[in-house]
């Protein structure tokens, strides 16, 4: 049986999104967040704080979003963990493309933040 | 054949060809007819002339031949008296000369064999002449035998005296038959020459007429042509002037693609003069990728359909110029298609234009949806009480931010999806789909939205299991938003009535609702982009006026249809028709 998802990392940039859907994510989902305001710090964290599944913003300066994601496919230690995408370009191509780097999932933005949880517990639940 | 190259002609409408045709021929009947009766009467004459110096020779060698028998009786006269041998002689050569003579005159009769008379007076005579020459040498034997009184008695007797009467009678009606025939003949002779002469006279001089006609028919129709052809050159050069002033491609090219007709445009596109276009093929003008792409729509246009295309051509400068191109076919008198016509337009800075404010929305389409992410994001967790219980007041404020917020979130992306729609890079993915299960999902997905406006929704499909080929998400938006209109519109308490239904090869979806309907003016407009009734019913249903233009635009690129109709009893109802995949 499938261990129910508890510990999520979110990267995200903008700071008022940042605090939306780490709020969202805790109080109504009940998850463990660890909120990162760049890649780059998220790339330097994740191993340390070892999360379930990543919630990554797409568009970020420095280190944008496929970026993170490829640099974690190539590091076996964060190979495996899920990625879930969060972007504001929502039309049906670019969410196939983003689909096509290997993430897991795409949530657009803006989002519900009451049923954010939600979705990305329906997605972790798919995996 | 151009009906303005004909004209009235003699009660006919006739080409200029055919007129001079006519008359020419008309002429060269007339002189084989006059020809021919000239010759025949010349050959009158000369079968007459002919004929006359035929008979006077029989005349003349009847004459002879009578002076032959004088001269012999002469001669035999002169021997009864002297007995002498000398004379002798000279009667045997009168009797030779008289046979010579009598026979060169009946061997004439050749031409008396289509007259009996003649013959039978000539055979007659002949026998006359036998019975003379007999009675001659009989009177010369009793001469020898009996003496001078025996001849002398011959001579003298009444046989010999009747038969030369016989003679004299017989010459007398050959020559009096003969003058008549040959006064006959010279009669109808010359009738025939006076015919002749009128007719060469009269046939000429029409035949004349005929010719000066003709000159003056072509001499009208060179003035005619010379004026038409100055309207030509005036009426190309001034469609040169046009043509040329237009800064887009005209032209005309034939079946091979060979360049026929350009303007000063396409010679400024190419860098090349007007002699190094014309002639030459559009495929080596344009190059191989161009050339690519405009191919199949010339096969198009030869097929007698008009084609349009886009494509990028490279321009003297090395710069490509993006060009939109119509193809017209030009028709001949039997419909065959001998050429088209070519109609391209720089549209580079349109296609730049188009990009930049493609690349304007999209970019300020997600600039907007960073913060409304924010926004939405914190009042949904206030609305949710995420943050603690609201006053009544303060939930009602967070509520009208929060609908107004998401009002914003659907224009936003309405916005994104008409550029996608017209630019035409609206991507489907296309599988083939249960109507039934994608109309109830976006049923259930509008539930909540139903209930929020005291709706009902109600359900039938009558053509259960039929499938279509569609993009999920798209087909899924366009059921969305059918529905949401159907229950913004309807009354409290009313029911949207949704429906499937087959029909031969199509599958028709209804949505249906008991709402004001929409006024017959707007309705040519209710698929147009931002058409709406009125800005403030706008706002009061919260609508983008782009939605039903975006349904029509997915709708059509799934090969469909999509319309509206009123519904019976009050209402509206919006469908959209597939193609059934079997």
């Amino acid at each position: 049986m499938k261990a129910a998802l508890e510990k999520l990392m979110l990267v995200e940039d903008d700071a008022d999104i940042r605090t939306v859907a780490s709020m969202s994510l805790e109080m109504v989902g009940g998850l463990q967040v660890r909120a990162c305001e760049s890649g780059a710090v998220a790339i330097t964290t994740v191993k340390e704080f070892a999360p379930q599944l990543i919630l990554l913003d797409v568009m970020m300066p420095g280190m944008s979003g496929p970026e993170v994601l490829r640099t974690l496919r190539q590091d076996p230690e964060t190979f495996a963990i899920p990625v879930v995408f969060m972007t504001a370009k929502v039309q049906a191509e670019e969410i196939q493309a983003l689909k096509q780097l290997g993430a897991l999932d795409v949530i657009a933005k803006p989002f519900d933040p009451m049923t954010l949880s939600d979705q990305v517990k329906a997605i972790w639940e798919r995996t | 054949m151009n009906n303005s190259d004909k004209s009235k002609f003699l009660g006919l409408q006739l080409t200029f060809g055919a007129k001079i045709n006519f008359i020419l021929g008309l002429g060269l009947a007339i002189l084989i007819a006059v020809g021919t009766l000239s010759y025949r009467s010349i050959d009158d004459l000369v079968q007459t002339g002919r004929y006359e110096s035929a008979t006077l020779a029989d005349l003349g060698g009847l004459e002879a031949a009578i002076a032959s028998i004088k001269q012999v009786e002469s001669a035999q006269r002169k021997y009864l008296i002297t007995g002498s041998s000398e004379d002798l002689g000279e009667y045997r050569y009168a009797v030779a000369l008289l046979r010579s003579d009598r026979r060169g005159f009946f061997l004439q009769g050749g031409i008396h064999s289509s007259n009996p008379d003649q013959q039978r007076r000539l055979a007659r005579l002949s026998k006359l002449l036998d019975e003379r020459l007999a009675r001659l040498d009989a009177t010369l034997n009793l001469r020898r035998q009996g003496g001078l009184e025996a001849a002398t008695a011959q001579v003298r007797s009444s046989q010999t005296a009747q038969i030369d009467q016989d003679i004299q009678r017989m010459a007398d009606e050959f020559r009096t038959h003969e003058f008549r025939a040959l006064r006959v003949r010279q009669e109808d002779t010359a009738f025939s020459a006076d015919a002749s002469s009128y007719l060469l006279f009269w046939g000429t001089a029409f035949a004349v007429t005929l010719l000066l006609w003709t000159m003056v028919i072509i001499h009208r129709n060179q003035v005619q042509r010379a004026a038409a052809e100055q309207a030509l050159r005036d009426s190309e050069e001034q469609l040169r002037l046009i043509t040329d002033s237009v800064p887009a491609f005209i032209g005309y090219a034939d079946r091979d693609s060979h360049v026929r007709f350009h303007n000063k445009a396409f010679e400024r596109w190419l860098g090349r003069t007007a002699s190094r276009i014309r002639g030459y093929t559009l495929h080596s003008l344009i190059g191989d990728e161009a050339w690519k792409r405009l191919e199949p729509h010339v096969a198009e246009v030869l097929d007698g359909k008009p084609s349009r295309c886009d494509f990028a051509l490279e321009g003297p400068d090395g710069r490509m110029i993006d060009v939109s191109t119509e193809l017209v076919p030009r028709r001949g008198d039997s419909g065959e298609v001998p050429g088209y016509y070519v109609l391209a337009t720089d549209i580079t800075a349109l296609k730049e234009v188009d990009r930049l404010k493609s690349e304007f929305v999209t970019t300020v389409s997600h600039e907007l949806r960073t913060p409304l992410t924010s926004i939405r994001g914190s009042l949904g967790l206030l609305a949710g009480g995420v943050t603690g219980p609201l006053s009544d007041k303060a939930k009602q404020l967070v509520n009208i931010a929060t609908e107004n917020c998401g009002r914003l979130v659907r224009l936003v992306t309405d916005i994104l999806d008409s550029e996608k729609m017209l630019a035409g890079k609206m991507d489907l993915t296309i599988e083939t789909l249960d109507l039934e299960e994608l109309v109830v999902r976006s049923m259930r997905e509008n539930d909540g939205f139903a209930g929020t406006h005291g709706v009902k929704m109600a359900f039938e499909d009558k053509a259960p299991g039929l499938r279509v080929n569609a993009d999920r998400a798209r087909l899924v938006q366009v059921i969305t938003n059918l529905l949401s209109n159907a229950i913004k519109f309807s009354p409290q308490g009313g029911t949207v009535d949704v429906g499937i239904h087959g029909s031969g090869d199509r599958l028709r979806v209804t949505v249906a609702d008991r709402g004001p309907g929409v006024p017959f003016e707007f309705q040519s407009r209710l698929f147009e982009r931002f058409a709406q009734l009125d800005s403030f019913d706008s706002r009061r249903r919260g609508g983008t006026g782009l939605g039903l233009s975006i349904c029509q635009g997915i709708i059509e690129r799934l090969g469909g249809v999509i319309a509206y109709a009123p519904r019976n009893g009050g209402g509206s109802e919006f469908y959209f028709e597939l193609p059934v995949q079997r």
